[in-house]
């Protein structure tokens, strides 16, 4: 009972650091959604499953977080490869214009 | 033969190689004077910028550094949008000769290949000369090239290639690390056709190699993962350009 009330009461101060981050525009509100969603789902699920149900979906969540982040990450880096791709050949000094035959 | 109004590009990707950048360029200018050239500065932090600039050669410059395999995919859409037909890559580390250049273009072009790699062991058939780690490695990947498509290609690291304009689509499309076993399987199981031609290259003098100690462990695995994706991927672009065609 006490290692539950305990662990409920560290989920709840990792809700708020989320909710917190929110407002201090360092997360994205709809990730601190989700974060709620999965808060109060955990909470409900102590009351109608046991702890090792419990433990495998906070672990499937966990897992299925930081896919999604690696995903978002990879996107953004695509992202910025592109740009600075698309960049680099737009800025490309251009020394030689010419259209000379190849020499065989 | 190709039509006398061929464009030809030579490119060379380029970190952190004030100490021979110069040099390479002054010879490919010497060598290939009616090939155009590009060098594509990655992120560099040192004085390569600078020295490219004194030399007034064309330049695509990355404002960070991605990489070697997306330094050559710049150069490719560099090539794919002033419409050339042919990029060359070369190292800017000065192992690659570009006297012998010349020869292996007009291998390309005999054979008609859509992609040719300067292949330092193509005539011994062997690594000799190579640290054990490393030839253990150049081994491994020719054996998964050759399990993987049915051909055998003896130098699938080598950083001169010939890229002909058939296959700048693919090349800039789909994910490469450094366009070597995983690029080679790739367009191989597209059905593009690759060989090589024999060079000889000499040993890195200045500058590091783009190989960390870590790399060495994560390269492989990263490359196998992406040949076998690759061959998946390869088969779906295979089955999607069929049901197109009907």
């Amino acid at each position: 009972m006490i290692v539950h009330g305990i662990l409920n009461v560290s989920g709840l101060l990792l809700l708020l650091w989320a909710l917190n981050l929110v407002q201090r525009n360092r997360l994205y509100v709809g990730y601190g959604v989700i974060f709620l969603f999965f808060y109060l789902g955990l909470l409900m699920a102590e009351v109608f499953f046991p702890d090792k149900i419990v433990f495998s979906l906070a672990f499937g969540f966990v897992f299925f977080l930081l896919a999604y982040i690696l995903m978002q990450v990879t996107l953004i880096s695509n992202r910025l490869v592109a740009v600075v791709q698309a960049l680099a050949i737009n800025q490309a000094k251009h020394t030689v214009d010419r259209d000379i035959p190849v020499k065989l | 033969m190709p039509s006398p109004t061929r464009r030809v590009l030579v490119a060379i990707p380029a970190h952190n190689e004030q100490g021979t950048i110069q040099q390479v360029i002054e010879k490919v200018r010497g060598c290939l004077p009616d090939f155009d050239l590009l060098v594509v500065n990655d992120g560099s932090r040192d004085k390569t910028e600078g020295i490219l600039r004194s030399l007034n050669v064309t330049t695509a410059t990355h404002l960070c550094n991605l990489g070697y395999g997306r330094a050559i995919q710049t150069a490719i859409k560099y090539a794919s949008k002033f419409g050339y037909d042919t990029v060359i890559t070369l190292d800017a580390d000065g192992q690659h000769q570009p006297e012998q250049i010349r020869d292996v273009y007009n291998d390309t072009v005999a054979s008609g290949c859509d992609l040719m790699i300067g292949s330092r062991y193509m005539k011994t058939r062997q690594y000799l000369g190579t640290a054990l780690g490393r030839r253990i490695g150049m081994r491994f990947f020719s054996l998964l090239v050759k399990c993987a498509t049915g051909q055998r290609i003896y130098d699938t690291t080598s950083g001169l290639k010939i890229i002909q304009k058939t296959v700048f689509e693919p090349c800039s499309y789909w994910q490469f690390i450094d366009y070597h076993a995983e690029a080679i399987v790739y367009l191989l199981r597209l059905g593009y056709r690759i060989a090589e031609s024999p060079i000889t290259v000499a040993e890195r003098r200045e500058g590091q190699s783009m190989y960390s100690f870590i790399s060495h462990f994560t390269y492989p695995v990263k490359t196998s993962l992406l040949v076998v994706i690759g061959i998946v991927e390869a088969a779906l672009t295979r089955h999607r350009q069929s049901l197109g065609a009907l």
